[in-house]
């Protein structure tokens, strides 16, 4: 190899991902040429200095992975066959508003939702006003399923580590939010009784003083 | 040998994906989401879009992974999906915008190269060199120094030949050099 083949080679000898065969002709010429040997010295700090400067950069929020399983576990659920003979059935009432629209439309719904919230038209909770408790309609489709939604308001006061544990604290995981007004959609698993765990949960989040309200999905 | 081990490991998650392993995707999350997100900023500049767009090449990942044969790297399959998911959202948003910095900045300060070098980072003034590169150099160098890859690596990404990558980088590097050296930063970086 020449000079200038080896000077085209050194950003990848400084990163480290060359083959055996050039890192090693390009060892032997560095040894050599005084000019390769100081540009790779440059190339070091250009590398570093980069890294470091990426590494002040934003970074995904810590909610982006929930966010991801969520897409996921939406995908799986919409080719799933019961869910492409019976659609509409087969979806909760937070799935169906929620989940297939694009995030402004997602946040409009959710200026709707917190109106619905001021109407008391929904299963709702609100740590202001303790006489206004959810309430839920048992039985049908949704006795089978393995989750339920709840969309959550936390006070203004609540840190991300106040969030992370109250979500903690009901198994559950952020499938979407916050939106523009500050909802969280928080989806809990149910591994027994459907009703009892719903009460339980919502218990839980009652007695939690960083959330201001809840809503969560009619059975 | 560490960086084969490397990606037979990945190769395995995606298999494990194919089959729905969750937890295989929640590896895969952990092992690149972070660096898409950073070369998708990199790309467009904006990190609420760059977070769902990240998101994207995700699930993309989830759905293709039964497709994936193995005749790349996971790492170049995934940062090959993130650059087509880029180019499709500044093509429909806007057009890739560059934020040119004063160039004069050293001469209209007043302040000779040595306080200009105190008064910025070496990093904050590469930050701000990168800015100045064409997309197409700028990622190159991305590519590079950031995340590591090989040039046959970004040359399949970018869908181009290896010396195409070479001659950008060489570009690149000189275009470089010039913004440090109008920042008072010039000669041996070291």
């Amino acid at each position: 190899m020449n000079h200038r083949e080896i000077i085209e080679l050194l950003p990848w000898y400084a990163n480290q991902t060359l083959d055996e065969d050039e890192r090693k002709a390009v060892e032997t010429h560095l040894s050599e040429c005084a000019e390769c040997a100081n540009e790779v010295k440059n190339l070091n700090t250009m590398k570093k200095a980069i890294i470091e400067s990426g590494n002040q950069g934003p970074v995904l929020s810590p909610f982006a992975p929930n966010r991801a399983l969520a897409q996921v576990e939406d995908y799986e659920r919409a080719k799933s066959p019961a869910a492409a003979s019976s659609p509409e059935p087969e979806k909760s009432f937070w799935s169906r508003w929620w989940s297939p629209t694009p995030i402004f439309a997602r946040a409009l719904m959710a200026a709707q939702v917190v109106l619905l919230l001021a109407l008391g038209s929904l299963t709702l909770y609100q740590h202001s006003h303790p006489a206004a408790v959810y309430t839920t309609s048992s039985g049908g489709a949704g006795e089978n399923k393995t989750s339920f939604r709840i969309a959550v308001q936390f006070s203004d006061s609540a840190n991300e580590q106040d969030i992370r544990k109250t979500i903690l604290g009901i198994r559950g995981k952020i499938v979407d939010g916050p939106s523009a007004l500050g909802l969280y959609t928080v989806e809990v698993p149910i591994t027994g009784e459907r009703r009892a765990e719903m009460d339980r949960v919502l218990e839980t989040l009652r007695q939690n003083q960083h959330i201001v309200r809840f809503a969560a999905e009619k059975q | 040998m560490e960086n084969e081990a490397r990606s037979g490991e990945e190769t395995l998650w995606i298999h494990q994906i194919a089959a729905g392993d969750r937890d295989a995707f929640e590896r895969l999350y952990k092992a690149y989401a972070p660096r898409l997100f950073r070369y998708l900023f990199s790309m467009i500049g904006n990190a609420g879009a760059c977070e769902e767009l990240t998101n994207d090449v995700m699930l993309a990942a989830w759905k293709g992974a039964a497709n994936f044969r193995g005749e790349s790297r996971v790492s170049t399959w995934l940062f090959g999906i993130a650059r087509y998911k880029a180019l499709n959202a500044v093509r429909q948003v806007q057009p890739l915008t560059v934020e040119v910095e004063m160039a004069s900045e050293v001469a209209a300060s007043g302040e000779g190269p040595q306080e200009v070098m105190q008064r910025h980072s070496l990093e904050k003034s590469v930050r701000s060199a990168l800015k100045e590169l064409s997309p197409e150099h700028r990622e190159v160098v991305e590519l590079t120094f950031y995340q590591g890859l090989s040039y046959q690596e970004i040359a399949d990404i970018m869908q181009c030949p290896v010396n195409t990558v070479k001659t950008r980088m060489f570009y690149a590097k000189k275009k470089l050099e010039e913004a440090l050296e109008k920042r008072g930063i010039s000669g041996d970086l070291s």
